[in-house]
């Protein structure tokens, strides 16, 4: 019975990463290879209050990759979590390969505006009720089943992406902006939800300043699922699970197309996931 | 390249099962649901309440058979969510918090089932009156119900 209750956190996805508005040109890629924490002594609850847990860490190292294959009109992504490792104190950690997400975009406008759309397909590689092994007592089972590494169903998103550059030779700032809203279809009894991402990046065109981003991010996923649904699936890889979630990231160009950032985010709105901040850092290369 | 996407995908969903590490100190005892006396006396009754966004309902009662042992006997009607590792804890405590005291409260033991009716053999009663179905991981209260 207690298999479908997973915990938290899990909360936000890797350093968000879609190929969103812009797309990319023929034979061009990016690769992305992430590693983020959290550490949460509270857990939002199915009704959105937030309570106090036994100590929980979770740690990801993900993945994400897109590739170009006709300009503007195809770019498909790869994104899954390599290794997760989540624990309860005292209690017991899982250790595993997480779930796997596939996509593909077009782009539609490229002026005045960038409008791109995307269909991202979930895959369930990650374990949904890990086994605490042969002989080991129902509670061993239970901690084992309530640290799962991935969500155990099949999912479809359907996303646009909309984005512009901003620059002016009257403004010393570089910006660009993005605003992503999909519709998440999901299986197996979970509930659909609504994604939303707005993204401002803000560039300062001077000498060495000028390798980095500077990114606020407001992302979120609201889910249809109702309290008493939520209550009844209460994870952060479950049913239900709902977050509004600002974030500041800090990217930079090292060299050519070597790059390395650190983010962080932490929900302030939110059920079933846990409730602290995420620590994310990320090397990525771009061709 | 298509066949090679295929394997790949293949491959990750055949060989993604999770380890897992036990780092409990000490070890329970399998569930107990103790049959007892159908004549025995009902001493107190409570109704149990979803704590923390949860759902429970359902009643519990308290009960001392004929030959004087006590047991908390839960009701057709009980119910509560799904959680991981719920155990039935018996306290004076208004709340719980995220951990068991064993100075305050006494485990009963792994809630048997999510709902329907099930009893749990106890010693006495000692004055608790508090009922929690306790996720013992995370240290989440689920429900709670107070014996009157």
């Amino acid at each position: 019975m207690i298999e479908r209750w997973a915990l938290l956190a899990l909360l936000l996805s890797p350093i968000d990463a879609s190929a969103g508005a812009w797309t990319r040109d023929a034979g061009r890629f990016y690769l992305n290879a992430s590693y983020s924490r959290i550490a949460a002594d509270a857990l939002f609850t199915p009704s959105f209050e937030k309570v106090p847990i036994v100590p929980y860490t979770q740690q990801l190292v993900g993945s994400y990759g897109e590739v170009g294959l006709i300009t503007r009109w195809r770019t498909v992504t790869g994104e899954g979590t390599i290794f997760r490792h989540a624990r309860l104190e005292g209690q017991g950690a899982t250790s595993g390969v997480g779930d796997l997400r596939l996509g593909a975009w077009t782009g539609l406008l490229e002026q005045p505006l960038r409008l791109s759309l995307g269909v991202l397909l979930g895959l369930p590689t990650g374990d949904r009720a890990p086994s605490a092994g042969a002989g080991a007592d129902s509670e061993a089972q239970a901690i084992a089943r309530s640290l799962p590494t991935g969500d155990g169903e099949w999912d479809v998103e359907a996303r646009a992406a909309l984005g512009t550059s901003l620059a002016s030779e009257s403004w010393p700032l570089e910006h660009y902006v993005t605003l992503e809203a999909g519709y998440w279809v999901r299986t197996r009894g979970f509930s659909d939800g609504l994604t939303y991402k707005l993204e401002i990046g803000t560039k300062i065109p001077v000498f060495v300043l000028d390798r980095f981003w500077f990114v606020l991010r407001l992302s979120g996923l609201e889910s249809f699922a109702s309290t008493a649904e939520a209550g009844q699936d209460a994870t952060g890889l479950g049913n239900g699970v709902t977050y509004l979630s600002p974030g500041l990231e800090i990217s930079a160009k090292i060299y050519q197309g070597l790059g390395v950032a650190a983010a962080i985010d932490t929900a302030v709105r939110a059920r079933s996931v846990a409730a602290a901040p995420q620590i994310k850092l990320a090397i990525s290369y771009e061709w | 390249m298509p066949r090679v996407v295929s394997l790949v995908i293949l491959s990750l969903l055949a060989a993604c099962g999770a380890s897992f590490e036990d780092e409990r100190d000490e070890r329970l005892g399998t569930p107990v649901d103790a049959l007892i006396d159908p004549a025995a006396t009902v001493v107190a009754h409570g109704t149990f309440v979803g704590r923390a966004g949860h759902a429970g309902r359902g009643g519990v009662d308290l009960v001392r058979s004929t030959s004087g042992r006590f047991a908390l006997r839960f009701d057709s009607a009980f119910s509560v969510s799904d959680t991981p590792g719920p155990f039935v804890v018996l306290t004076s405590r208004a709340e719980i918090g995220t951990r068991i005291d064993p100075a305050t409260d006494r485990e009963i033991g792994a809630l048997i089932e999510s709902a329907g009716e099930q009893t749990y053999a106890i010693d006495d009663d000692g004055g608790s009156r508090q009922v929690f179905i306790f996720c013992k991981p995370f240290g989440v209260e689920i429900a709670k119900a107070t014996l009157q």
